[in-house]
């Protein structure tokens, strides 16, 4: 994506977040000049903001004249879509789980992505990493981790 | 407390068995991160803010502090032997310190970088001691509008320092304030933006936000293409200088620490801009400018020498004002408020231990890195070859167990994750991430004083200027954003020129 079709988007979308937040602020009560409310700040940043991301839009037909479009790029959004997918799968997943079970399988997913090592290796990666981690932060540093529906046998 | 009496508090605090170990892993940790370049101080940081509830506030800071300034030692040893900065306020070590690998001098200019820093973060220590009282003391006259306008003078600081567009960095700016203001405001008790969410009703987190902008962010970066690098094969005979290097060197080094100092207290000025000076400085006044960039060990010192120094110089304005002048400090600061520590200028009187400890726990950091520097230098070598496939699942692990262990809640893994989406498009869009949590820390104190300063002056703007402190605050800000303004029209012009 060229410079230009970066900052249109951008600039639409915080176009729409700013309106988003003004109506919001002066739904909480803008107060008055001498007894600002506590939508007041959040007014004039969001109007501030507003002023701003109409720069960015216009800014961004300028740059689309000037520059020629931009070479492909060769990124692996998939790779990233997969990323983030398993830490919400992760976090929506915890407390029904439990912390060994869920983070073993993370561990498992995320060093079998990249390593392209066998599943033995992977598994023994995410083995050990998961214990590390349990004995440190739940035993040593005294975090409490959910135990799930597989954490019958911890005490 | 006279100065003698101050600096025996703090070295009685800092030698504590607990807070000598919680600094040699902060300067280790420091280190460690600052050898590995997928992975920085900010994100460390993040990632071991929950982990020091545990801690004293003291021991907080000491072990948070050594990370920030031992980062600064091991991005050299990457800048040095792979050419890649391994900390951004370390890449203008490349130029010089990489050539002068390449010519078989990789252990002077690891040597000098080591000295250098060592002498500068001490150096630097001294002006961060003499400084902070007499500041502190202006300090206390501070009031509502002052301290609106001292933020106001701030924000403008970082749109002006930005290195990219400035118009995005006010974004990010207003972006912060913006999200600052969720949760209970302080003064109707009415509860803001929380959409009857349950993770959004004391606001958003600060550590869900900079593990989200800083640790996932640059995992999701550095995925996207699979980086190797590789370590230059030199022999590193002697991490000495010898007496030709220290007499070319010295002067570079005593240069850079001034230099490293006054850019660290100046808000968005730190590592980066101060190496950057440096470097700049010691070019012009060189008998030898051409040869800068094939191996000169002044290259390396001055640079080295002003990235430690802004790291001292950079406690002044936290410790003497309340305000953090980059986003690391701005952490740190969140830190100690989770304590029940706000810093100002107060702490010199409520919590004397803090600011005394943490200065002469630098002193004993500084030791501690140029002990592990130098004879450690193959081990840190060889953590540069541990291949990121193994590091990312790690960190990314980090990233979740520290944000689920403040509150024990899923909810704000989520947030996190929404936050790493964020931080990721900002660098895909170009947006800088430093103004936003900065201006996000900053935030609530600009509200609450801007709205007690209308209150006080029955809704009077006037307040701002008629104040003599206030006055010149704002003024210095409209002329950085006019600054900022002209520069980013200058640009256009150039661009469009073209």
């Amino acid at each position: 994506m060229s410079g230009g079709k970066k900052d249109l988007f951008i600039g639409i979308f915080i176009i729409g977040f700013s309106i988003f937040i003004a109506f919001s602020a002066l739904k909480l009560g803008f107060g008055s000049v001498n007894l600002p409310g506590p939508g007041f700040i959040p007014f004039f940043a969001a109007l501030f903001l507003l002023i701003l991301s109409f720069l960015l839009f216009f800014n961004s037909f300028k740059k689309r004249i000037v520059f020629s479009e931009a070479p492909k790029s060769t990124v692996q959004y998939g790779k990233i879509i997969f990323i983030i997918a398993t830490l919400i799968g992760y976090s929506l997943l915890l407390d029904l789980l439990g912390f060994l079970f869920i983070t073993f399988m993370l561990m498992f997913v995320l060093f079998l992505m990249e390593s392209r090592k066998t599943l033995v290796s992977a598994i023994m990666g995410a083995f050990a990493t998961t214990i590390s981690v349990y004995i440190l932060f739940e035993l040593f540093l005294g975090v409490r981790f959910p135990k799930g529906v597989f954490g019958f046998w911890i005490k | 407390m006279s100065y003698f009496d101050s600096i025996l508090l703090g070295f009685k605090i800092s030698l504590q068995i607990e807070n000598v170990f919680f600094c040699f892993v902060g300067v280790f940790l420091g280190n460690l991160v600052g050898v590995l370049p997928g992975i920085g101080p900010l994100a460390t940081i993040s990632l071991l803010l929950p982990m020091t509830f545990y801690f004293s506030p003291v021991t907080a800071v000491i072990m948070l502090a050594g990370i920030y300034y031992g980062s600064m030692y091991g991005g050299t040893i990457t800048s040095v032997l792979v050419n890649i900065p391994g900390e951004p306020g370390t890449i203008v070590t490349c130029l010089d310190g990489y050539q002068m690998a390449l010519k078989g001098r990789a252990g002077p200019a690891l040597g000098i970088a080591a000295f250098g820093s060592f002498i500068a973060g001490t150096l630097s220590l001294f002006g961060l001691m003499f400084l902070v009282v007499p500041l502190s003391s202006v300090a206390l006259r501070f009031q509502a509008p002052e301290y609106s306008a001292l933020i106001l003078m701030g924000f403008s600081i970082l749109i002006y320092m930005a290195s990219g567009s400035k118009l995005k960095a006010g974004i990010s700016v207003l972006i912060g304030v913006i999200l600052s203001c969720g949760g209970i405001d302080t003064l109707s008790g009415k509860t803001r933006f929380d959409y009857g969410l349950m993770v959004l009703k004391d606001g958003m987190g600060i550590i869900p936000l900079a593990i989200g902008l800083f640790g996932v962010s640059e995992i999701l970066v550095n995925l996207e293409e699979s980086k190797s690098y590789t370590v230059i094969k030199t022999n590193i005979r002697s991490l000495l200088p010898s007496l030709k290097d220290w007499s070319v060197s010295k002067w570079a080094i005593l240069r850079g620490t001034l230099i490293g100092f006054l850019l660290g207290i100046i808000p968005g000025g730190g590592a980066i801009v101060s190496s950057f000076v440096s470097y700049t400085v010691e070019k012009k006044l060189s008998k030898y400018p051409e040869r800068f960039g094939t191996g000169v060990i002044e290259g390396v010192a001055g640079p080295e020498s002003a990235n430690n120094s802004a790291c001292s110089g950079a406690f002044i304005p936290l410790f003497a004002l309340g305000i953090p002048p980059n986003v690391v400090i701005a952490l740190l600061m969140g830190a100690l408020i989770i304590h029940g520590v706000t810093p100002g200028p107060l702490t010199m009187k409520e919590h004397p231990e803090i600011f005394w400890g943490t200065v002469a726990s630098m002193y004993i950091g500084n030791v501690m890195l140029l002990i592990l520097n130098i004879p450690l230098i193959a081990i840190w070598v060889r953590i540069l070859k541990v291949p990121y496939y193994i590091l990312f699942p790690l960190i990314l692990l980090f990233c979740l167990i520290g944000t689920y262990s403040i509150n024990n809640q899923t909810d704000e893994l989520i947030v996190m994750i929404i936050f790493g989406v964020v931080g990721y498009l900002g660098k895909k869009f170009d947006f800088e991430m430093a103004p936003l949590i900065l201006a996000f820390v900053l935030g609530p104190i600009f509200e609450q004083s801007f709205r007690q300063s209308l209150i006080i002056s029955d809704g009077n703007f006037s307040i701002f200027i008629t104040r003599p402190i206030s006055g010149v605050l704002v003024v210095v800000a409209f002329f950085l954003l006019l600054g900022s303004l002209l520069s980013g029209l200058k640009k256009k012009r150039t661009v469009l020129a073209r």
